[in-house]
């Protein structure tokens, strides 16, 4: 059985980490949360999974290194997920 | 009846122990609102071009806004403002926390100090009265026991103080002001320029209400703050300024040992969510604001980081972090707990410090230079080490108490090169080669490097934000440098400039609209946008006039080198500012200024700004 079909419990997980004012699209979830794997899905695919709206992302990372969005995180894989910023 | 100020402006001359109080009048205070362009504007008319900035000539000028001190999220700010000692240049900075609202609501609109005076002393003021005040008992102590003193000796617990501490006691010329213990106006050297005038502190006690226009008006504006500020600004209330440290890293655009790099290794130990989870205790505010961003950290051994010296801004675990190379958070914190005890800028300290690290990594400087400090980047002892001799400028902490430039010019050596400044102040956290209109902005600036009255170009690659206010209506890359980024760099110039004149926090997401309608609560004027951008212009222009009077031409509009060379590494190797792009963008910004091609603001673009007065103070080669 292909890892998509099992249930999201049982399925291998990815990391997201939300930076920037994200955290308000991961339904309760907080900055940091696990997220079920899907092989072969991009990280575009994931900001709709998750539901976040790509205008309001700035820049995407996988397992820490600046990708573009349709990078394909791995089982295991940390993606990054960041607003735009400004001064500090 | 005037809302939002008193009318009264405290005139204290230090070297005779006199205070009075001047009334300017309405039109006065509607057309210059407070902070930086009534500061610009006492300095041009009453500061001559050759006065020393440590002498009894420079004045030191504290000012709060019109919107200072009055009930909504943003209004706890104050600007502070002299010749820099550190650059010779129009120097400002502004803070926040609390002093700024007591002040102003102690009854005063702003005070000018002038002179030296023959023995330490501080000012007083209270509900509509000012005195001086022996601080004979206040020098060479630790802000927080001067807060102590000063609370025990005034028999009142609720006083604000804003004092220049050891630092500028010494003359550090890295040395800030300080308003409550945690909140710097960090750059320019003002602490200096205080401990110059033996002026020690102020302490305001304030407790009458700053008259408001429109007080529903403005009770509606602060309850939507209070009410959506966690749709824009949740992330900067859990994580404060520090926020920004990750993304920077991943970009490419984190300062990393002296500038050398972009990215940093050691990122994710200094984070603000791992400061979060690790050392925070608390989270402080200022005046009004229900966001709480201000950091409250405490370490045990070996550091034992006091916590009432708050905690680390992005700034500073940049500054006394990722461009020292140093990854330890609890020595970061105890870094910015010694520059908050002594009233250092932790911003040019820190980056002073990495370049004593780049030349020591260069053998350009050696053991015997640095008493026995092995200057290298990464050494978190070291940086410690240095934060105290810079405070009492002992042994090599005076050569680095100067700053960058001056160091550079006495070490020799070609050091020069290692010195990372912009018209001698130290380049703050932001990186040229990832936002390529802030370094314009840099190159600009009236008071050297600075990031707060700039533009950061991430702001709007993706969405133009509050920049379709000034309908700006296309995203443009950061390091785009047309014409187009040269219009936005412009507005957001003068945006953030008139942010530091009415004092609100850069940080409290308000729109240009807003800003707007809080101005109009706040003082009943029929303000627009336009009148807000036209106000953030006449500081631009006043501090420009200022600079060119004192001798800074165009050639002082200078980025420093290294931001031409590309990266080595990390996700911008490759990148450097395009230097044909960047000269271009400055005669751009001249031109749509109304300035010539030489800087000089011509008399059209003065008068249109309705500071025609300014004429006068020209440059004689102006042809006026």
């Amino acid at each position: 059985m292909a890892s998509s079909e099992l249930p999201d419990s049982e399925r291998p997980r990815i990391k997201v980490r939300l930076y920037g004012e994200l955290a308000k699209y991961s339904g309760g979830r907080g900055y940091e949360f696990d997220w079920p794997h899907a092989p072969g899905r991009t990280i575009q695919a994931l900001l709709d999974e998750i539901g976040i709206p790509g205008i309001e992302v700035w820049m995407v990372a996988l397992n820490g290194a600046k990708v573009e969005r349709d990078a394909i995180p791995a089982a295991g894989d940390e993606v990054m997920i960041f607003s735009p910023v400004g001064g500090g | 009846m005037a809302n939002g100020y008193w009318g009264k402006i405290l005139r204290v001359n230090l070297t005779e122990g006199t205070i009075k109080v001047e009334t300017p009048p309405d039109n006065w205070y509607r057309t210059y609102w407070g902070g930086r362009a009534m500061i610009a504007y006492f300095l041009l008319r009453e500061v001559g071009p050759d006065v020393d900035p440590l002498g009894p000539d420079n004045k030191f000028i504290l000012a709060p806004g019109v919107l200072t001190g009055t009930p909504f999220a943003g209004s706890g700010r104050n600007s502070f403002g002299a010749v820099s000692p550190l650059t010779g240049a129009y120097g400002e900075g502004e803070a926040g926390g609390f002093f700024g609202a007591e002040f102003k609501r102690a009854g005063f609109d702003a005070a000018i100090f002038e002179g030296v005076s023959a023995k330490p002393v501080y000012l007083y003021v209270k509900d509509g009265e000012a005195e001086l005040r022996d601080a004979g008992q206040l020098w060479g102590k630790t802000t927080g026991e001067v807060e102590d003193i000063l609370q025990e000796e005034l028999g009142d617990k609720r006083i604000r103080v804003a004092q220049c501490g050891l630092a500028g006691e010494n003359k550090v010329l890295l040395s800030a002001v300080c308003n409550d213990l945690s909140h710097y106006a960090g750059r320019a050297g003002l602490g200096a320029v205080m401990g110059s005038k033996n002026l020690k502190a102020v302490v305001a006690r304030g407790t009458q209400q700053v008259p408001v226009a429109h007080p529903d008006k403005l009770r509606d504006l602060a309850r939507w703050m209070v009410d959506n500020y966690s749709k824009d600004a949740q992330e900067l209330q859990d994580d404060g300024t520090a926020r920004v440290l990750m993304p920077l890293h991943t970009s490419g655009g984190l300062p990393t040992r002296n500038f050398l790099q972009g990215h940093f290794e050691g990122a994710e130990k200094i984070s603000g969510p791992t400061m979060t989870k690790t050392i925070l205790v608390d989270r402080d505010t200022c005046y009004a604001c229900p966001i709480r961003c201000k950091r409250v950290v405490k370490t045990g051994p070996p550091h034992n980081v006091d916590p009432r010296y708050g905690g680390p801004e992005y700034e500073t675990l940049g500054s006394l972090g990722s461009v020292c190379g140093i990854d330890d958070l609890d020595a970061i914190a105890k870094g910015n707990e010694i520059c908050n005890a002594y009233g250092l800028d932790t911003i040019g300290v820190g980056v002073t410090i990495a370049f004593a690290m780049e030349c020591f990594e260069n053998d350009v400087l050696t053991l015997d230079d640095t008493d026995g400090i092995e200057l290298r980047f990464g050494n978190a002892e070291a940086m410690l080490q240095m934060l105290e001799k810079v405070a009492r400028r002992e042994g090599f902490g005076d050569v680095l108490a100067d700053g960058t430039k001056r160091a550079a010019e006495r070490i020799g050596r070609g050091a020069e090169q290692y010195a990372i400044h912009v018209k001698g102040q130290e380049v703050p956290m932001h990186e040229p080669r990832l936002k390529h209109g802030l370094g314009v902005g840099y190159a600009l600036s009236p008071t050297g490097a600075d990031h707060c009255h700039n533009m950061h170009d991430t702001a709007f690659e993706k969405t133009t934000g509050t920049a379709d206010n000034w309908g700006i209506l296309e995203p443009m890359p950061a390091d785009h440098l047309g014409p187009d980024k040269v219009r936005m760099l412009k507005m957001q110039n003068a945006l953030r400039s008139a942010n530091n004149c009415m004092l609100v926090c850069q940080f409290v997401p308000w729109s240009p609209r807003q800003l707007d309608e809080l101005v109009h609560a706040v003082t009943g004027w029929e303000t627009t946008q336009v009148e807000l951008i036209g106000v953030g212009n006449r500081a631009i222009n006043l501090t420009r006039l200022f600079n060119l009077r004192r001798g800074f031409t165009v050639k002082d509009d200078k980025l420093t080198e290294r931001f031409f060379k590309p990266f080595q590494s990390g996700p911008l190797a490759g990148v450097a500012v395009d230097r044909e792009a960047h000269q271009k963008a400055l005669i751009t910004y001249y031109r749509m200024m109304g300035w010539r091609d030489d800087g000089v603001p011509t008399p059209e673009a003065l008068w249109e700004l309705g500071i025609g007065w300014a004429v006068d103070y020209l440059p004689a080669a102006a042809g006026n």
